[in-house]
């Protein structure tokens, strides 16, 4: 009788391992398959919380910007200060905490912010704020250039972007401060009393032609005007001191829910009017006279 | 024959079985819950996303800023439901100040996407109740 070449249980033992090893390998395969669909699955509901993520912080920037810009337009307007409470009073942190829970873990870091002028142009983002799509131009544009990490609690899966997500606030103030700063140049002119007849009139006349030339359309101004005549030394001119203050440069274009409308001209403007002295003008020597101005371009 | 071929050939035999079997077992059987809970997640994603860039949660966040009537913000979450139940959302919760004001929808069962609504007023938040685990 032939002796078998290998013993029974070595075949056996063999075919069993190789099985074995097949097996353990397409359970590998099985898990591995499992893990990354799960690993999938919290990438996409990560997604979904980025979504959240990005209105909330759009809806919390364009609040807390609108804020400022409320607060600062009773008092010197001043971009680089705009953007320093901006930087102050953005609570990423805290919204990070708020949209995430148990499942993920958010955490928000800002690399920039920059205030910007918009050139007037539809944007996508202010539907989502819920606003006109059309941004005005000459209004400010918010820059938020941010890196978002959003991640299971455990840590083994998750997303990490890098977003630069664009806030326009409606109110349009490079234009505002572009009037702002026309009304200034008035400051000290002094203008002569030419025409006969009613000098208040004249002056009054004057001063309104002067204002609407520095407005831009869409735009009005409301003030209050103090004009007071003397004489000079001689009593040869009658010189009238007006005094332009509590100037609010208004956006009437801004229609939204958002409550910054207008900018304040903090320090008063003066101008002076002259001419020569007679007996008709000898009377307003002394007499001060106040005016409510509110004026609109057409 | 011999007992080493007739042992090889039960050998062989065995494997093969084993082999075909392995072959056999359908992967999507294996992955089909877990394939089945990515389709969902992804379905509800697009749906959020598209909620989103569509300007509906922004609808809400201007009626809720305006101080809107009771039946224009219901009709806001009726319209957001609407689009986002066929994707697993049972029901919509909307919070104010912590306290439930708006149901729409089933609220019984389900996880919880909570999404806070920033307004210059008070602090609302809308809830998303999804099916399932």
């Amino acid at each position: 009788m032939v002796k078998p070449f290998f013993p029974i249980s070595a075949l056996y033992l063999a075919s069993f391992i190789i099985v074995v090893l097949l097996l353990s390998n397409v359970i590998c395969h099985i898990v591995f398959y499992n893990n990354l669909i799960v690993k999938l699955i919290i990438v996409k509901l990560c997604n979904i919380y980025f979504t959240n993520l990005k209105y909330v912080i759009g809806r919390h920037s364009l609040l807390v910007l609108d804020d400022v810009l409320y607060h600062m337009g009773n008092r010197e307007f001043n971009l680089s200060l705009v953007k320093s409470l901006l930087k102050d009073r953005l609570s990423l942190r805290k919204i990070a905490k708020e949209v995430g829970d148990d499942r993920v873990k958010i955490s928000v870091i800002m690399r920039h912010l920059t205030l910007k002028e918009s050139l007037g142009s539809e944007q996508d983002m202010n539907i989502v704020l819920g606003l006109p799509q059309e941004s005005p131009s000459g209004s400010i544009d918010l820059i938020l250039d941010l890196i978002v990490t959003l991640s299971s609690l455990n840590g083994d899966a998750g997303i990490r972007r890098r977003i630069k997500l664009t806030i326009n606030h409606p109110m349009r103030v490079y234009t505002l401060l572009r009037v702002r700063n026309n009304i200034f140049l008035m400051n000290s002119t002094t203008y002569t009393i030419e025409e006969e007849g009613n000098v208040t009139e004249f002056i009054i006349n004057t001063i309104n032609r002067e204002l609407l030339k520095c407005l831009h359309r869409h735009t009005s101004l409301k003030c209050k005007c103090t004009i007071k005549f003397d004489s000079d030394n001689n009593f040869s001119m009658l010189l009238a001191l007006v005094k332009l203050y509590d100037i609010m440069i208004k956006d009437n274009f801004q229609t939204t829910f958002l409550k910054a409308k207008e900018i304040k001209v903090t320090s008063p403007i003066i101008l002076n009017f002259t001419c020569p002295l007679n007996e008709d003008l000898c009377k307003l020597i002394g007499e001060t006279l106040t005016f409510h101005l509110f004026l609109k371009k057409n | 024959m011999n007992s080493a071929l007739y042992d090889s050939v039960i050998a062989l035999a065995l494997s093969s079985f084993l082999l075909i079997f392995v072959l056999l077992i359908n992967p999507v059987f294996i992955f089909e819950s877990s394939l089945s809970k990515l389709r969902k997640v992804s379905i509800l994603e697009k749906n959020i996303k598209s909620l989103y860039e569509n300007g509906y949660f922004g609808k809400l966040a201007k009626l809720l800023e305006i101080g809107a009537s009771s039946n224009e913000i219901r009709n806001c979450l009726k319209e957001i439901y609407e689009k986002i139940h066929p994707s697993g959302v049972a029901g919509l919760r909307l919070l104010i100040n912590g306290r439930i004001m708006y149901i729409y929808g089933s609220i019984k069962q389900g996880w919880i996407i909570r999404m806070p609504i920033p307004t210059s007023k008070d602090s609302y938040v809308l809830e998303f109740i999804i099916c399932g685990e």
